[in-house]
Order: structure tokens, then sequence, then C-alpha cells
């Protein structure tokens, strides 16, 4: 047992959360004007910065978001206490060196140079070690468990493995075998983002699947199906990775391997479509109207999950591939994911802990509901055209042999009301935001 | 907390859960070992000349890859670079890192250190082609192919 301390260990979490994701906001804002409202021979030198600084505190926001998740509710959920709350500090300052030397590195021009772990090797000394903390903490308190683990927590273990190994797999370039080789280390560092992101997609699954007992007692999660959909959701974060590296010169059996693996989420979709009117049913709310706003923040989710689920099995497809490929529609698979889906279950998770211990005003209420509706919309917005104005440059690159330049002057129109739409998501999430630090500044230890 | 229905139906679970763990545990390590061993199809161009793993270290230090990708995979503010050396020749190549052109900016950058990039770029066009420009497309693009200039 540890001694009560004054802040729970995820009220950390959640504000160091809460502050990579307004960083990784204000980048992304200021970047994508460059993308969208740049003409050519504007500088656009700051997007060598920019760029960094965004994604790796976007991707801090969903990694210490769903770990201040995991250690709000896992204690309860496994009915044990917290093995170390001291591991738990630690890891948390580990962590803030780590996110400090990183952003020291962007602003002084310090880059390894790999797309989405941009530090150098400091940054990742210390988020190898605050990951180590994680580990020996989560694996210590679950072993309290004397009952069978839910679903969940399996698939939050799942992550904290998966991560481990993808952390180490992304770094293998260091080594002159992977270095001095251009296509095994293409192959290999988009093979670890595959595993990273699904690493991530684990913690935060597990995430939605708990707050779904918690808040609506829907108790599925020892179910065969559940189990059912865990094991699948493992063989596509191991194998499914490929839709990624389709056009890589590489040994035929990869692509194959990936295209059948990925082909079985149609299944997750043929059940989505199954269950599609749950989370909208009048019912379940009536019977909890106190959790209604993590509920709609689940219930976005769903809808979330449907659409990139949709766009996800069509890049697969190889042919349809040919024209996706290297066009903003990753970006907008990128963006409908980490926002659509991961960010909604994360903000939901964060607010139904906060609001356990704390009230919400009428007014703060309808301020929260309009960055809630405004991140939806400008997001669908953003989405719709970048996966139109992607699937243009794909048929015009395939079809008609379009120039970069041309591509650019086609797009140009689109790439523009982009822009508006991405400010449009910026000011939602801003708004989100300053909710989630109204909130919790306010909640109860 | 929701109690277990029945003892048996979890450890059933539980049972199946321990074996098809495992079994995706050695699967994956096993095929990751397969992606590591890979080294493309090109094979006269599996590995990159000295010089140009120094090209490539200068790449990595100057972060091309924020604004341009390889084999369509980075960022998309620049074009895709993976056979821009047989589309543009050294020369151009060379030109246009040295001086900027367009939102491309002049990085100010040793003579050198240009010499060794265009070298990698060069190299990691040898790997193969991207964009495939084949109307119709076909399946999977074909790993086999005639490199432009060739
Ligand atoms: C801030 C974004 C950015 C960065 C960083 C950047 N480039 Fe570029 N690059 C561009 C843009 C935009 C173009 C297209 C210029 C044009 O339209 O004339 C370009 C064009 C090029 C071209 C000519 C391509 C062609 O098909 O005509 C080469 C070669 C090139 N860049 C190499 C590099 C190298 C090497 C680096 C790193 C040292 C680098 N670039 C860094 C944005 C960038």
């Amino acid at each position: 047992m540890t001694p009560p301390s004054p802040r729970h260990p995820a009220t950390r979490f959640f504000w160091a959360a809460g502050g990579s994701l307004l960083l990784a906001i204000l980048a992304g804002a200021w970047a994508i004007q460059m993308l969208a409202w740049s003409s050519p021979g504007d500088s656009i030198e700051a997007f060598i910065q920019l760029r960094p600084i965004h994604v790796t505190f976007a991707v801090a926001w969903i990694f210490l978001a769903a770990i201040g998740g995991i250690w709000a509710y896992l204690p309860k959920a496994l009915n044990v206490s917290l093995y170390s709350r001291r591991l738990t500090q630690m890891q948390g300052w580990l962590f803030f060196i780590a996110g400090v030397l990183a952003l020291a590195g962007y602003l002084t021009g310090n880059f390894s140079g790999r797309e989405y772990l941009n530090f150098t090797w400091p940054a990742s000394l210390f988020i190898a070690a605050g990951w180590g903390c994680f580990f020996v903490n989560f694996f210590s308190t679950a072993r309290k468990s004397t009952k069978p683990w839910p679903v969940y927590v399996w698939m939050w273990a799942t992550g904290v493995v998966m991560f481990t190994w993808t952390f180490i797999e992304a770094h293998l370039w260091m080594l002159p075998w992977f270095e001095e080789a251009p296509v095994r280390d293409l192959s290999v560092q988009w093979k670890s983002y595959g595993g990273l992101t699904g690493s991530w997609n684990m913690l935060v699954y597990g995430l939605l699947i708990c707050l779904l007992e918690q808040i609506g007692g829907e108790g599925a999660s020892r179910s065969r199906k559940a189990f059912f959909f865990y094991w699948l959701g493992l063989t596509n974060l191991m194998f499914g990775y490929a839709h990624h590296t389709y056009h890589l010169p590489q040994a035929e059996w990869i692509r194959w391997m990936s295209f059948g693996i990925s082909m079985t989420e149609w299944v997750v979709l043929l059940s989505l479509i199954q269950d599609w009117a749950q989370p909208w049913n009048r019912e379940i709310w009536k019977k909890s109207p106190a959790h209604r706003v993590p509920r709609a923040f689940l219930a976005a989710t769903s809808a979330w999950v449907g659409i990139n689920l949709v766009l996800a099995l069509l890049i697969s497809i190889p042919t349809l591939n040919w024209f996706t490929h290297g066009t903003t529609i990753t970006l907008a698979h990128a963006m409908g994911s980490t926002i659509g889906i991961n960010s909604m279950v994360l903000f939901g998770g964060g607010f139904a802990w906060m609001l356990s211990r704390s009230t919400l005003s009428r007014g703060q209420e309808k301020y929260l509901w309009s960055g809630f509706a405004m991140t939806n919309l400008f997001l669908l917005g953003f989405f719709l055209i970048l996966v139109l104005a992607g699937g243009m440059k794909g048929l015009g690159m395939v079809q008609s042999d379009w120039s970069f330049s041309e591509a650019q002057d086609h797009l140009a129109p689109m790439l523009y009301w982009a822009g508006w739409m991405a400010m449009g998501l910026f000011l939602g999430v801003l708004i989100l935001l300053f909710s989630w630090f109204s909130i919790l500044s306010r909640a109860k230890s | 907390m929701s109690a277990p229905k029945t003892p048996s139906a979890d450890d059933s679970i539980s049972r199946w859960n321990r074996r098809i763990l495992a079994t995706l545990a050695v699967g994956f390590v096993v095929m990751s070992a397969g992606v590591f061993l890979d080294t493309g199809v090109q094979q006269e161009a599996a590995t990159f000349s000295p010089e140009g793993v120094t090209g490539k270290r200068i790449w990595l230090r100057e972060n091309c890859m924020v604004c341009h990708q390889f084999y369509g995979m980075g960022g998309y503010l620049g074009p895709d670079l993976t056979n821009v050396v047989s589309r543009l020749g050294s020369e151009t190549t060379a030109w246009v890192i040295r001086n900027g052109r367009g939102s491309m900016p002049n990085l100010n950058l040793p003579e050198e250190d240009i010499r060794s990039l265009t070298i990698f770029l060069e190299e990691m066009g040898e790997t193969g082609t991207f964009p495939q420009k084949t109307w119709p497309p076909g399946w999977f693009p074909p790993v086999h192919q005639p490199l432009p200039g060739s």
C-alpha cells in the first residue's frame, strides 16, 4: 500500500495530456496554413520545425491521456490498489524531461529525421525509462487481481508490451545493418509505425470498452465476442500494417499477408453495422443522465469508427491503393482516426473521471457542447475535403501523369477550403481543451 | 463490477486466450524476422555505398522527410523524390538542393553535403519506381519494374 498523496496519478497525466494537445494544435494550425494557403515562393521553412512538434505532441496527448485513463480506472476495475504511486510520479517526470528535450531539439534544429519519432536519442532514452516505470507498475498492479482479467485489461497489457517492441523496432535504423539497406530500412520503419499506432489503439480501445462498462453497465467485457474482437484486432495490429507499403519493392508475401489480414476487418464493420444504433439509444441515455457528456463522446466515436473503417478497408484494396497512396487520403486516414476515434474516447474517458469528482455548471456545459459540435463538424469537413483532394491527385497521377506542380495547381482550391476546415477544428479542440483544464482544476483528488 | 457468469466459461476463455496469444506471438516473431531479412527486389541496389550512407545521414539531419516522400511515404509539401535523379539528372537535382526553388528552401548546405545527398537520392532511385504510371492500374504495383531512364 502506498500512503495517500494529495494528487491522484490520473490528474497529473490528464494535465500533461492537455498541455501536449495544446502545443500540438498550435503547431498544427500554423503548419496547415502553409499547406493550404501558401503560394509558390512563400517561405515554408518553419514547417521543418512545426510538423515534428505537431506530430510528437499529438501522439504524446494520446499516450498521456490513455495512461491517465488507465491509472483512473485500472485499480477500480480490478478492485486492487495501485502498486506504486512513486513510480507513476517517476514516469511522469521522465516523460516530462523527454518532452522538454524533444521540443528543445526541434526549436534548435536537432532532428532524428524520422517521421513519427523525430526527436534525437536522449529524448528516446527518457521515453524508454518512463515506459519502463509504466510497464513495471502496470503489471505489478494488474497481477494483484485474483480474478481473470476483463478484455480491456488484456488490451492494455497488449498495448504496453507492443509499444515496447515497436519502440525498439523504430530505433533499429541506428544499426548499420538497417541503415545501409534502403528497402529494409523503409520496410522496418513503416512496420514499426503500424505497431506503434496499433499499440496506442489497444490502450485507447481498451479504455473505450472499460468506459462502456463503467458508465453504461454494459458488462460484455468478459464475453467470447469481446475476446474474439480483441484477437482479431491484435492480429491486424501485428500483420495488417502493410497497406502503407504496398508500393515498396519488397517481398511479395509481405503484401499478400497484409492484404489478407486487413480484409478481416470487414467482420468488424459488419458487427458495427449490426450494433450501430446502440450508442444513440434513448433508453440508455435516460438511465444515466449524469453520464451524458462521456456518452456523447462515445457516440461520436462509434460514428468515426465506422467512417474510418470504411476508408481503411478501401485503401487496403491494392488497386484502390494505387490512387490513394501518397496523397492526402493518408492524411485523412490519420486525422480521422487520431481525432475522431482516439481523441473522442480520451476526452470521454477524461471527462467521465473528472465529472465524477466535480460538477458542471450550465454555462460550462453549453461551452463544452459547442466545442464538441465544432470539433466533429469541422473534422468531418476536413476529412471529406482531404479524401476528395487525395482521390483527385491519385487519379491525376496514375491516369494523366501529373507532375507535382500540376497536382498542386489542381488541388489548390480544395486545399484552400481544407485550411478553413482545419481552423474550425482548431477552435473546436481549443474550446474542449479549455473545458478540460477548467474541470480538471476543480476535480477533487 | 460484473461478476464472471460461470467459472467454467471464464476458464475456457482464459485457456483459449493463452493459446491464441502464444500462437500470435510466435507468428509475429517469425514474420518480423522475415521482414528484417528482406532487402527488396532489386538485388544490385540492396545496400547503399558509403557515400550514399553519408548522404542518408544528411537527409536525416536536415529533416528533408517533413516535406518529401520516398515511395509515397513522408510529407506532402514537396514532391516524391524516389526517382528524382533519373527524372532531373544529378546536375539539376544538385542545383535544386543548392539554390532552392519555388517553395523549396535554400538550406545553405556545403558542396560536399550536396554531393552526398545527390548520390543518396540516386541510389534510392535504383531500388524501384514510384509512382507507377500505368493505365489501367493492376492489382499490386509490379515489383520488377523497368527503372525510369533505363
Ligand atoms: C519545407 C519543405 C521542404 C524541405 C524541408 C525540403 N524540401 Fe525539397 N522541395 C520542397 C518543395 C515545395 C519542392 C518543389 C519546388 C518547386 O515546386 O519548384 C521541393 C523540391 C525538391 C527537389 C526537386 C524535385 C523535383 O521533382 O523537381 C529536390 C531534389 C529536393 N527538393 C530535395 C530536397 C532535399 C535533399 C532536402 C533536404 C536537404 C529538401 N528537399 C528539403 C520542399 C522542401
